[in-house]
């Protein structure tokens, strides 16, 4: 099921050691994703893209007159025509994100942080208006989708800002992020979907509609797949207060049987509610994710 | 060498298995994960075989020393200079036996017990070196250390227990002396039976001198420091007269037990047991028995109880039942026969020879003592000297000094004036210094005129006191026909005077109870009619104070064992009980009733009083000079460091291997 990336460059293990989020989705998407995305829509809108030598035949009105004025060279404007497709991404930022186990190249949440400013970025280059909706229990961030590089920028910093703590986004606020959700939108879910699976129908609802369409991307921690190795240890719940002493060796084969049977239930109820399901480890190709988020937008459009 | 006061504390150290058990039982997850999510996680039994890390051990092994520590603590363990428990044999142990002889240590057992642990010790640890202190015959009796064991052994036979009390003080004190300066170890036995009465005001500082001090306890067997009962005793018997031809003896017999008790008391005289008189004694009460004995045919008798108890000693009374000497008393008067002063002196004799109660009490004229008495001072002593008619023949014979030292020996004296030349009589009394007053001429009672007689006695006086009703009219209808007026000096006291105020009697006292009176008036008809008058008798025997009977001048002297009395030249040494008799008197010696005292002395105060150190700080306080004296030393607060030390390490040793936390290293990230 796992599949590794051959390109080096989208290996979270590298990609990890880049701090600032928009550079590296630049380079994943720029540098990986060029054409496979849909392309740009150029024409009447509102926000200037980029320049371009005249063409005969082209409409006079675009040539930038100024530019010819000092350069005696027809240069025409182009500007980003906005969609009015909105994406909208939902982090989870609760405390079990924070878990990175031995060997993992970085925490669940760095892993979701990434891909995020990833997809963020990909919806920005393709002019859609882009919103954010995350945090934990304590500290949740909502920006209702707009275009523009502000609004991008705005969204980068906030995920950037986020950090893994406490319980994750109650009922209250899935309840008020659903009233502000906008007419259309593509919402991407990304959580470690361990907790609360049984709220997780009526948290995603909208996706029944045909207006919505929605993809939850399940980040987990390879050990949290196997259980770590040890005689005995203690573990320690992050969103919560209890501690257990097992010896993983002995409960390891039940372990896995019941993650994998609750990885089944999870998938089951989520096709339920009509979004898509993946489960991405963390030493795995940040791609991966994306490709699945492209394709999901392509089998729609 | 460590010693433990609570040595049964040490069965706590069985509790060492409790580590051993936990280490087997239990393992300790010291590894500790953050994770995602426990709801996946089952419970696991976890597996022991990890537990082998040398961490491990070692922390078994500190919780085991741990333990022993605590055990040890709680026995309190203290360090015993091996030199004073036990010393060396370079080393030189002394010791003194304080035995105390009392009388009472020959009841209950004591005494053979006493000899028998000193015996004992004596053979037991032979090296040491002995001494022994005592008291015998009422002298001080001391063994210095070093003599030998066998010279002691032998000393023990001749020692018996004293009636005599002894001074138990000064033998305390002089017991610390004992001590060589360079003996290492150094301590008293006292063998007592620690009656009350003897050591309750016992006060020594053995502490100070670093003497250990061990009291043993002997008499009364198992029930030791407690009161001793099973005593019965006679405190007290007296002899009085019966009347026809009898004595009556009576005895207070004394129960000293918690319960009542029946007994029969017994009387001895000439060898044969007179009488038997069951009584039937209150519990630490009291009764009297009474017998009735011929009274001329026995000197002597013995009352017994019958029967023995714990203390015999006191079981046993013996008294004289002979009537008391009689009383003397003597004339001194014109030596050529004189009309009225033999009238007057037959009056007197008459008045002295029916005074007492006929059988006991009795005063008989000793004409022999009054004439040796005429030669001088220091001579023979009556009880009662009759000086009739004083006047020039007083002078002449230089009487006044005799009178006066009979008088300042406690003697009694009754003087009456001359028929005429009371000048003369006033002179020689003034100057003599005898009797200080002024004459003032003589009052008559004229023809047909009333008599004087005696004003009303102050209602506080004590002749008041001894005429009360018909006895005292009797006394103020006495006349008296003619007197001389005396103008007295201060210090003279008129116990009787005219209903004018004028004194009719005069008294003066001496040192040593001896008193003077002076009759204003001659104890003859022309005078007064007085002597005729019932209450005659009992003015004189008052006026002279004759009733106070001083127990050494006539009848038995009682004394108990160990007084020393001194009487009229003689002396004595009382160390028996029994009876004796010295030139005419006669002598009871008595057990001393404070030896019958069964209260013993509780043990702590005792040995505060003796050591001079309170016994709980003795036990208590761990410093200063108490421990230092018996060489021990608390460990209690080493093992208590200690173990707080090793609690600290087990402590940090157990607890969990520090762990990078996962939760900081996101947050970074």
């Amino acid at each position: 099921m796992v599949q590794i990336s051959a390109n080096p460059l989208l290996e979270p293990a590298h990609l990890a050691k880049i701090e600032d989020l928009h550079l590296l989705a630049r380079v994943v998407v720029e540098g990986n994703f060029s054409g496979i995305h849909r392309s740009r829509r150029q024409g009447q809108g509102n926000e200037f893209f980029q320049y371009r030598s005249y063409e005969p035949g082209e409409d006079l009105k675009n040539v930038d007159w100024k530019v010819f004025a000092k350069l005696k060279d027809l240069v025409s404007k182009t500007y980003q025509e906005s969609t009015n497709a909105n994406l909208i991404v939902v982090l989870d930022a609760s405390a079990s994100m924070a878990y990175k186990g031995a060997g993992s190249p970085c925490t669940k949440f760095r892993y979701a942080q990434m891909l995020a400013s990833c997809l963020i970025y990909l919806g920005y280059r393709q002019g859609d208006r882009i919103g954010l909706f995350g945090g934990s229990e304590n500290s949740q961030q909502w920006i209702s989708p707009s275009a523009g590089a502000e609004s991008f920028k705005k969204v980068l910093y906030s995920i950037g800002g986020m950090k893994p703590e406490g319980k994750d986004l109650g009922d209250m606020a899935w309840t008020k992020f659903k009233s502000k959700l906008p007419k259309q939108a593509t919402v991407v879910v990304i959580s470690d979907f361990l907790e609360k699976e049984t709220q997780l129908s009526d948290r995603l609802s909208f996706a029944h509609s045909t207006r919505y369409q929605s993809i939850c991307l399940q980040v987990m921690d390879p050990l949290e797949e196997v259980l770590p190795e040890g005689d005995a240890i203690q573990f320690v719940e992050l969103e919560g207060v209890e501690e257990l002493s097992v010896s993983p060796d002995r409960i390891r084969s039940a372990y896995q049987t019941e993650m994998q049977q609750y990885l089944g239930e999870l998938s089951t109820l989520i096709a339920g509610t009509g979004s898509e399901f993946y489960t991405l480890l963390t030493n795995q190709d940040i791609g991966f994710g994306i490709r699945q988020f492209l394709g999901m937008q392509r089998s729609v459009k | 060498m460590i010693e433990f006061a609570q040595p049964f504390a040490l069965w706590t150290g069985l509790s060492i298995c409790l580590p051993i058990l936990a280490h087997l039982a239990y393992r300790q997850v010291v590894e500790k994960l953050p994770f995602s999510s426990l709801r996946f996680l089952r419970s696991s039994s976890i597996p022991r075989s990890g537990r082998r890390k040398p961490s491990d051990l070692l922390l078994l092994i500190l919780r085991i020393i741990l333990f022993i520590l605590i055990t040890l603590l709680l026995a309190d363990p203290y360090w015993r200079e091996r030199d004073s428990a036990a010393p060396n044999l370079s080393e030189t142990k002394e010791l003194v036996f304080l035995l105390d002889a009392s009388s009472s240590m020959s009841g209950w057992g004591g005494w053979d017990n006493a000899l028998a642990e000193i015996r004992s010790r004596l053979k037991e640890k032979a090296g040491d070196r002995f001494g022994l202190i005592t008291h015998q015959d009422g002298l001080l009796l001391e063994h210095p250390i070093g003599t030998p064991s066998s010279e002691l052994l032998a000393v023990l036979e001749e020692l018996k227990p004293q009636y005599a009390q002894f001074d138990l003080q000064g033998l305390v004190a002089r017991t610390s002396e004992l001590f060589s300066l360079n003996a290492d170890y150094k301590k008293i036995v006292v063998l007592s039976d620690f009656q009350k009465s003897s050591w309750q005001e016992i006060s020594g500082s053995f502490a100070k001198f670093a003497i250990d001090l061990e009291l043993y306890p002997v008499g009364h067997g198992s029930e030791l420091w407690s009161d001793r009962t099973g005593n019965f005793s006679i405190i007290d018997a007296r002899v009085a007269p019966g009347g026809d031809e009898k004595v009556r003896i009576w005895s207070v017999v004394r129960n000293f037990n918690e319960s009542r008790f029946d007994l029969n008391v017994s009387i001895l005289a000439g060898g044969i047991v007179r009488d038997t008189v069951p009584v039937n004694l209150p519990p630490q009460g009291t009764e009297q028995v009474q017998f009735i004995l011929p009274s001329k045919d026995f000197a002597q008798a013995t009352i017994s109880i019958e029967g023995t108890d714990q203390y015999t000693v006191d079981n046993n009374r013996s008294l004289w039942i002979l009537p008391p000497l009689p009383r003397k008393f003597g004339f001194w008067q014109r030596s050529s026969e004189d009309e009225p002063d033999f009238l007057e002196a037959q009056f007197l004799r008459a008045a002295m020879e029916s005074a007492g109660d006929g059988v006991w009490d009795r005063w008989r004229e000793d004409d022999e003592k009054a004439k040796e008495m005429r030669m001088g001072p220091d001579r023979a002593s009556l009880d009662l000297l009759l000086v009739l008619g004083l006047s020039g023949w007083f002078e002449k014979e230089g009487l006044a000094p005799s009178l006066l030292d009979h008088l300042e020996k406690g003697g009694k004296a009754i003087i009456t004036p001359p028929a005429d030349s009371h000048v003369l009589m006033n002179k020689v009394l003034k100057e003599s210094g005898i009797i200080d007053f002024t004459f003032g001429g003589m009052n008559r009672t004229a023809f047909r005129m009333e008599p004087y007689r005696f004003e009303v006695l102050p209602v506080d006086s004590k002749l008041n006191q001894v005429f009360l009703g018909d006895s005292v009219r009797d006394l103020y209808l006495s006349q008296i026909l003619q007197f001389i007026n005396v103008d007295a000096s201060n210090d003279l006291n008129a116990p009787l005077q005219d209903r004018s105020g004028r004194p009719l009697i005069l008294s003066k006292s001496f040192a040593n109870g001896g008193r003077l009176v002076f009759f204003t008036f001659r104890i003859l008809p022309e005078w007064t009619d007085l002597p005729m008058r019932n209450s005659f008798l009992p003015l004189i025997i008052e006026l002279c104070d004759l009733n106070q009977r001083s127990e050494s001048s006539a009848g038995t002297l009682r004394l108990e064992a160990g007084n020393h009395p001194e009487w009229s030249d003689h002396s004595m040494e009382t160390r028996q009980i029994g009876l004796f008799q010295v030139g005419e008197q006669r002598i009871e010696v008595v057990h001393p009733l404070i030896e019958s005292m069964p209260e013993v002395m509780n043990k702590n105060e005792l040995h505060e009083a003796l050591t001079g150190v309170h016994f709980a700080e003795s036990r208590k306080q761990s410093d200063q000079d108490v421990l230092e004296s018996t060489n021990e030393k608390s460990l209690w607060l080493w093992f208590a460091s200690s173990a707080a030390i090793l609690l600290i390490i087990e402590m940090i040793l157990s607890s969990p291997f520090k762990l990078s936390n996962p939760r900081e290293e996101v947050a970074s990230g």
